[in-house]
């Protein structure tokens, strides 16, 4: 009664982080860059590293992106990133706490019609706890040599070992540990944080090498 | 094969207390007339509580693990507007953390943005049931899709695509795009009408039934909601919800709407400078 779900490869991921220095966001003109704001700048950088020189009509045609601010959101869609990604245009999933399963769990929807999504994360420096984030990752329907599987994002009741996540984690940390481990085809599985004020459950999310 | 099954579903309207009344109003009201002022929030308490009986059924029926709630929102977020956090919030208090939950936003048509994803992670077998929520300060609507079950509609296909941010008013390639899969779906099928989310200006409507009519030929085409975007956040989830009466009482939800004589219907919603989105609906045998 109950179909398998197709396989979702997690084939490239970039990010940029404080440590990376400064955007250098290559994707945009120089003009659009002198008008950008850092939200879209480091974008633009986390997605230069993630294209390595190929050209546009390499991206997929979803882009999936996952939104921590609101009023950021709609900024994003008039911004020139919708120039170097066309023809796809950003779907916006906020999802609070959960952004990360909630925004994988779209994208993989969309595997269903589309052979490859991109999904994009960015995060804006907040003070006192976050420093600014980006990331981006495409997901595929085929493997290449170093994708690894991405299984569907699962709720797990919580361990007592585990006990309550950090309440000032990082809203993208999950993303960025994601990322690394796709660079170095690590198998990995993460653990985020479920609705606030319920510790007794959360998310899991795994990645593992292909059979 | 006539879809996923639209199980269960509730409506809150100025124009009615469910989804029969407003779609009554729809066939008499004259397109001038003002609705009555809307219900608040609280209205989704209400809708919660019609749709909980059918809600346990489908997440006793396929596991908590395989159903998930899908709401849609309208960005930029009015003045007015039911946050999406505000929502999320609301949901979850009443039916727990473990469904899975995540909104769509999307300029004029997160809804219905929401009802595409609900029919796309069914398909992807992603989950079993999804909830589709969407709480705007007008109107409001739950419209829950299954994988099997009983329903008289069921969702048959959805498609979306990304346009480009600027140009023309109507880009019909992207129109087209969206209309022809889900169309496509069914066979090219005859459809009864072609039911079309609000357009931005007056102008855009027609020059969208332009491309509309240029992809699927001469076939009726309205819009039920008066064009306010004060109300905007539910817009879509309310049309799959009068479309979906009008399956079954036989009629086209506008004054003097056409008798249906076929058992399928086209929702089709554009968000301006974002995507377009469209669903078939049909009458399940």
């Amino acid at each position: 009664m109950t179909a398998e779900p197709g396989r979702c490869y997690a084939t490239a991921a970039a990010v940029w982080d404080a440590d990376a220095g400064p955007p250098r966001a290559e994707l945009l003109t120089r003009a659009e860059r002198s008008v950008a704001g850092f939200s879209v700048r480091i974008l633009a950088h986390a997605l230069g590293s993630l294209s390595s020189g190929e050209s546009a009509h390499a991206w997929p045609r979803a882009w999936v992106h996952g939104v921590t601010d609101l009023a950021a959101a709609t900024a994003l869609v008039d911004a020139p990133l919708r120039r170097v990604l066309r023809p796809a245009g950003p779907a916006f999933v906020h999802a609070g706490p959960e952004l990360v399963p909630m925004t994988l769990l779209e994208a993989m929807g969309r595997l269903v019609d589309r052979p490859a999504v991109l999904v994009t994360f960015v995060q804006d420096a907040m003070a006192p706890h976050h420093e600014a984030l980006a990331a981006a990752i495409i997901l595929a329907r085929q493997p290449t040599p170093r994708a690894l599987n991405l299984y569907p994002p699962v709720l797990r009741r919580t361990s007592a070992y585990l006990g309550p996540l950090p309440k000032h984690a990082h809203p993208l940390a999950s993303i960025a540990r994601i990322t690394t481990a796709i660079n170095v085809g690590r198998p990995t599985i993460e653990t985020t944080p479920s609705e606030e004020g319920h510790d007794d459950v959360h998310w899991r999310i795994e990645l593992d090498t292909p059979d | 094969m006539a879809g996923f099954p639209l199980t269960a579903w509730a409506l809150r309207h100025p124009w009615g207390g469910d989804a029969d009344a407003v779609f009554d109003r729809t066939r008499a009201a004259a397109s001038s007339e003002a609705p009555p002022s809307a219900p608040p929030i609280e209205s989704l308490a209400a809708l919660l509580d019609e749709l909980e009986p059918a809600w346990s059924r489908a997440r006793a029926r396929w596991g908590a693990s395989r159903v998930a709630v899908v709401s849609g929102a309208a960005v930029p977020t009015g003045p007015t507007s039911v946050s999406p956090d505000a929502l999320r919030a609301r949901v979850r208090a009443r039916l727990g953390p473990e469904p899975a939950y995540l909104s769509r936003l999307a300029y004029r048509a997160g809804a219905l943005m929401a009802m595409v994803s609900a029919e796309r992670l069914i398909r992807a077998s992603l989950v079993d049931a999804v909830l589709v929520a969407a709480v705007g300060d007008r109107a409001s609507a739950l419209v829950l899709v299954e994988r099997l079950g009983e329903g008289f509609v069921g969702l048959r296909a959805s498609a979306e695509a990304s346009g480009p941010a600027e140009g023309s008013p109507v880009d019909a390639p992207t129109l087209r795009d969206v209309v022809s899969p889900a169309w496509s779906v069914a066979g090219s099928a005859p459809l009864d009408y072609v039911h079309a989310l609000p357009a931005v200006e007056a102008s855009q409507a027609a020059a969208e039934d332009d491309a509309l009519r240029a992809v699927l030929g001469s076939v009726p085409c309205g819009r039920a909601h008066p064009e306010d975007p004060a109300g905007l956040d539910a817009v879509g989830a309310t049309d799959v919800v009068l479309a979906a009466v009008s399956l079954r009482r036989g009629f086209a939800p506008h004054p003097a709407g056409p008798e249906l004589e076929h058992d399928r219907v086209l929702v089709v919603g554009r968000c301006p400078a974002s995507a377009c989105a469209a669903l078939l609906l049909e009458a399940r045998a």
